[in-house]
């Protein structure tokens, strides 16, 4: 009989290698470039700290650095209170409507937030179609959207959905029974709310709280929309405006302000990670009785908290998207216009004219779907690699969350850096290859995570049996596990799909003749001021990712939080 | 909502909790069909039955955590929900005290904060709070736990604290739910002993759940015994095991034998049957035609070796003998049918006469 010596295991290694290769490599090249005085392809170049002390002594990076902070503080300060107050409302009470409510608090975060904040200035902007209406009434416009406060509330309520769906996740696994002892006791719907379930889903509250301080530090395309014309910049656009700011390609100091966001993000999911990692024990009782539960009542109060929801809906989502789609079929808009002059189908003409524009919607259609494809499977390994790999897992889990704290721009223009600086990779720069890669390596915590939890559901004792059996851990693999989790697989990819068609930062660095996409040709144009077929291009993206979500939803595709 | 309240509280002797007709379907499907049931005030009384038999939807039902669909259930003149007239008293208005099965303690309180809050909910001083929740924490014998979280407790300190939360702001009726069931089997016979003393000692009306027979004796002065959403029989512990009123009461308490048998001649109260052969007498237990078949119920501990001579017994072979410690248990055969029936010794014969009074024998219409 022949026994199995323990040897090292190589593919896990390789796997370790690759990861932290892709992950790794971006950070070390925005590091080294950061320590230069010139391009690191320049060939007088010397170490120095130089580009930090011109950081910390521009008083345009301090003041963005400020705004940013506003602009997360706003979003908490909004974004939290609200999308507890629904979340609670749709999977506890009994709000009319719920259902159609829980889809439609789910769209914005499947539509991108440059097209929300567009959408902001067709609706609400001045002469948009909103503001007229009520000027038409009022004289004037009682409010603006060009100014950092706004921009705050802006940001605030288009990422109400991200605490909306963790939080409503949360709240559906609190044991019911520890609400029903609270209505017993005496206390009433808002008192039971109130001492038992958000108390109990604290740790959900506050990792959706720093959810939001770090995507405030990493939006980018609502301030660039709506701030940078009235020159309000936040990290990320005076990221993407230093080239004009300093009149040259300051490549170090792009390297320095982008290693400084990624710390700032980083120091937050640690924080993150200590406050619920330090909570857990006594939150979230999850109840095991499958009785059935009445739902709170809100008695009259439920059509004054479903007119709530339907009025932040139509102001953050419907007014926003139909502004955008209304917009891309005028010719122009303002008042006194009469509406069968104007409308035309002329922006989706030139669309689909303009050899960049058409390439930017069927490279995002292939982007979303082989790309898609390909990350899952580089995924799926990953997440077999963490559940398997012991000490070598750890290591993986830790390199495959690391892409959280670098934003998606950051991510594009430090790959774009890679291509330059590692030779035999630059013939790739200029195809689909880079921006797929750069997509997977900004996606991966978000689908490891979609797929270790698949991984989790279908449980080890399948394959075992397989063992036992006799198969081979591949072929036990293939047999068993594979097959149980196509359900799994499936949702991850349509989430994937849907997220690589909305991605627009990510690609505004790594934008060639030939490798456009619809958001970061949206980001481009966004400076020549085409309204037109930036319109155009946003609603085409809003009916893909809408198609796909309706046809997602259909499948009982359940979507998944950042 | 408003109408539900024109009851008046009334403190003494009248708030009798009455259950009427109740009905309840949960998605479409009916789990109450006509329940009726009183409780007077300071009766211990258990709602026993099967798995599916309605008993934890009829006890939500009276704290309001499910919603009927036609009946009434009012506690004394204070109506908490009647069908016809659409009234429903939600469940913090009805002032009751509910132990659940998990016991439902707030994993992120204190015992005492979650002793006192159905005290500050209305809205007692914290001085009085204080007084109460500690002198009730040191009769159930939680003294000093008062600053513990309840992931720190024992089981059997859970189910004390979720006992002094239910008890806290003095409630009409204590709801109990399976209040035994999540406590291992030994501390289970001292808390059923324990837990009737305290229930007693409160003077306090109680409704509890429990699908174990042993408990619900033990327990309560009365036990309402429940069959596919309705009742089918009240009475105190022994009227439902002497006198079970239906086959189903008389075969659901303590696992009786029951054997066919083929009714021969009645005689008054008793009727007289032939089991594979052999004549028995039997207490009539409905309207049972000769010539028919009929079923007994023969409980185990009534059967006895027959002394020579005596009369209304049966004979067969022993087919298995058991040691259970305590006694044994055997099965006799006799004809198709095998008897189970204890004795405290071991028997020799292989053949055996099986003697029963026929006052403990019950027969009812197949």
């Amino acid at each position: 009989m022949r026994l199995h010596r323990l040897s090292l295991p190589w593919p896990l290694i390789l796997l370790v290698g690759v990861v932290g290769a892709m992950v790794l490599s971006p950070i070390g090249i925005l590091a080294y470039q950061s320590l230069l005085t010139a391009p690191f392809f320049a060939p007088v170049k010397q170490l120095s700290l130089e580009a930090y002390r011109y950081l910390l002594q521009d008083p345009y990076f301090l003041e963005a650095l400020r705004n940013s902070f506003v602009l997360g503080l706003g979003m908490v300060l909004i974004a939290v209170p609200l999308g507890s107050l629904f979340a609670f409302l749709v999977t506890k009470t009994d709000l009319p409507l719920a259902r159609l409510f829980e889809l439609l608090l789910l769209a914005p975060i499947f539509i991108s937030a440059i097209i929300l904040g567009i959408g902001f200035i067709v609706a609400f902007g001045p002469s948009g179609l909103i503001a007229s209406w009520v000027e038409g009434f009022l004289g004037r416009v009682p409010w603006t959207v060009y100014t950092l406060p706004a921009i705050a509330v802006i940001a605030g309520l288009t990422h109400v959905p991200y605490v909306y769906l963790y939080v409503a996740s949360t709240i559906q696994n609190v044991d019911a029974s520890l609400e029903e002892a609270a209505r017993v006791a005496g206390a009433r719907p808002y008192q039971v709310a109130l001492f038992v379930t958000f108390p109990l889903v604290r740790p959900a509250l506050i990792y959706s709280g720093i959810l939001m301080l770090l995507l405030g530090f990493e939006l980018f395309g609502l301030p660039l929309v709506l701030g940078d014309a009235k020159g309000i910049l936040v990290v990320t656009t005076y990221l993407y405006r230093l080239t004009a700011i300093t009149g040259t390609t300051a490549y170090h100091l792009m390297a320095a302000l982008s290693l400084a966001i990624v710390f700032i993000a980083f120091g937050l999911v640690l924080l993150q990670r200590y406050l619920v990692g330090r909570m857990e024990g006594r939150y979230v009782a999850i109840g095991a009785r499958g009785y059935r539960t009445e739902r709170l009542p809100l008695g009259g109060l439920r059509y004054f908290w479903a007119l709530l929801l339907g009025i932040y809906l139509l102001v953050a989502v419907i007014l926003p998207v139909l502004g955008v789609v209304f917009r891309s079929l005028v010719v122009s808009w303002g008042p006194g216009i009469d509406l069968r002059e104007v409308l035309t189908l002329s922006h989706y003409a030139a669309v689909f004219q303009l050899p960049n524009l058409s390439r930017a919607v069927t490279n995002t259609l292939m982007v979303a779907a082989l790309g898609g494809i390909a990350a899952l499977v580089f995924y799926l390994f990953i997440a077999v690699g963490i559940q398997r790999g012991r000490s070598w897992g750890r290591v993986l889990d830790y390199l495959a969350g690391l892409p959280r704290a670098v934003p998606g721009l950051i991510m594009g223009l430090a790959f774009l850096w890679i291509f330059l600086f590692v030779k035999p990779l630059a013939p790739w720069r200029n195809t689909l290859l880079a921006l797929i890669l750069a997509y997977t390596v900004v996606w991966m915590p978000y689908g490891v995570r979609l797929l270790t939890a698949a991984l989790l559901q279908v449980g080890r004792e399948v394959e075992e049996a397989a063992r036992i059996a006799g198969a081979s851990a591949v072929r036990a693999f293939v047999d068993g596990t594979l097959p149980l989790l196509k359900g799994g697989l499936l949702t991850a990819w349509f989430l994937l799909f849907i997220q690589f068609v909305r991605e627009y930062s990510t690609g505004v660095y790594l934008m060639t003749a030939g490798t456009e996409v619809i958001g970061a040709q949206i980001v481009a144009l966004w400076g020549t001021g085409a309204v037109d077929v930036i319109a155009a291009l946003a609603t085409l993206q809003v009916v893909v990712v809408s198609l796909v979500f309706l046809l997602a939803n259909r499948l009982g595709v359940r979507p998944q939080g950042l | 909502m408003q109408p539900a309240l024109v009851g008046t509280r009334s403190s003494n002797g009248e708030s009798t909790l009455r259950v009427e007709a109740l009905e309840v379907r949960l998605g479409g499907h009916p789990v109450l069909q006509g329940a009726d049931l009183a409780v007077v005030p300071g009766e211990v009384v258990a709602l026993l039955g099967p798995s599916g038999s309605g008993k934890t939807t009829l006890l939500r039902a009276v704290a309001g955590l499910v919603r009927p669909n036609g009946g009434r259930i009012l506690l004394g003149t204070e109506v908490f929900f009647d069908g016809e007239r659409g009234l429903f008293l939600p469940p913090e208005r009805r002032s009751l005290g509910l132990v659940f099965q998990s016991y439902a303690l707030w994993p992120h309180r204190t015992v005492y904060e979650n002793v006192a809050y159905g005290l500050r909910l209305r809205r007692v001083p914290e001085k009085e709070v204080r007084e109460r929740v500690l002198s009730l924490l040191d009769r159930l014998g939680l003294t000093g736990l008062e600053r513990r979280y309840p992931g720190a407790l024992s089981g059997g300190q859970q189910q004390r604290v979720s006992l002094a939360r239910a008890l806290a702001y003095d409630p009409k009726l204590l709801l109990l739910d399976e209040p035994l069931s999540n406590l291992d089997a030994k501390l289970r016979d001292q808390a059923r002993v324990w837990l009737r003393e305290t229930l007693k000692a409160t003077g306090k009306a109680a409704l509890f759940v429990t699908h174990d027979q042993v408990e619900a004796m033990a327990i309560a002065d009365r036990i309402a015994l429940l069959n596919e959403g309705r009742i089918e029989q009240v009475g105190t512990p022994e009227e439902l095991y002497r006198n079970p009123r239906t086959f189903f009461v008389a075969d659901f308490l303590g696992n009786p034998n029951v054997v066919d048998a083929l009714v021969v001649a009645l005689e008054g109260e008793l009727v007289r049957l032939e089991l594979a052969g052999f004549p028995l007498r039997a207490r009539a237990m409905g309207s049972l035609t000769p010539g028919r078949l009929g079923k007994l119920v023969l409980r185990p501990e009534a059967l006895r070796v027959a002394e020579p001579g005596e009369v209304n017994a049966v004979e067969g072979e022993l087919t298995h003998s058991l040691y259970l410690g305590s006694h044994y248990e055997h099965w006799l055969r006799v004809g198709e049918a095998r008897l189970r029936f204890l004795s405290p010794r071991p028997l020799g014969e292989k053949r055996l006469r099986l003697a029963v009074d026929p006052e403990s024998v019950l027969a009812y219409p197949a």
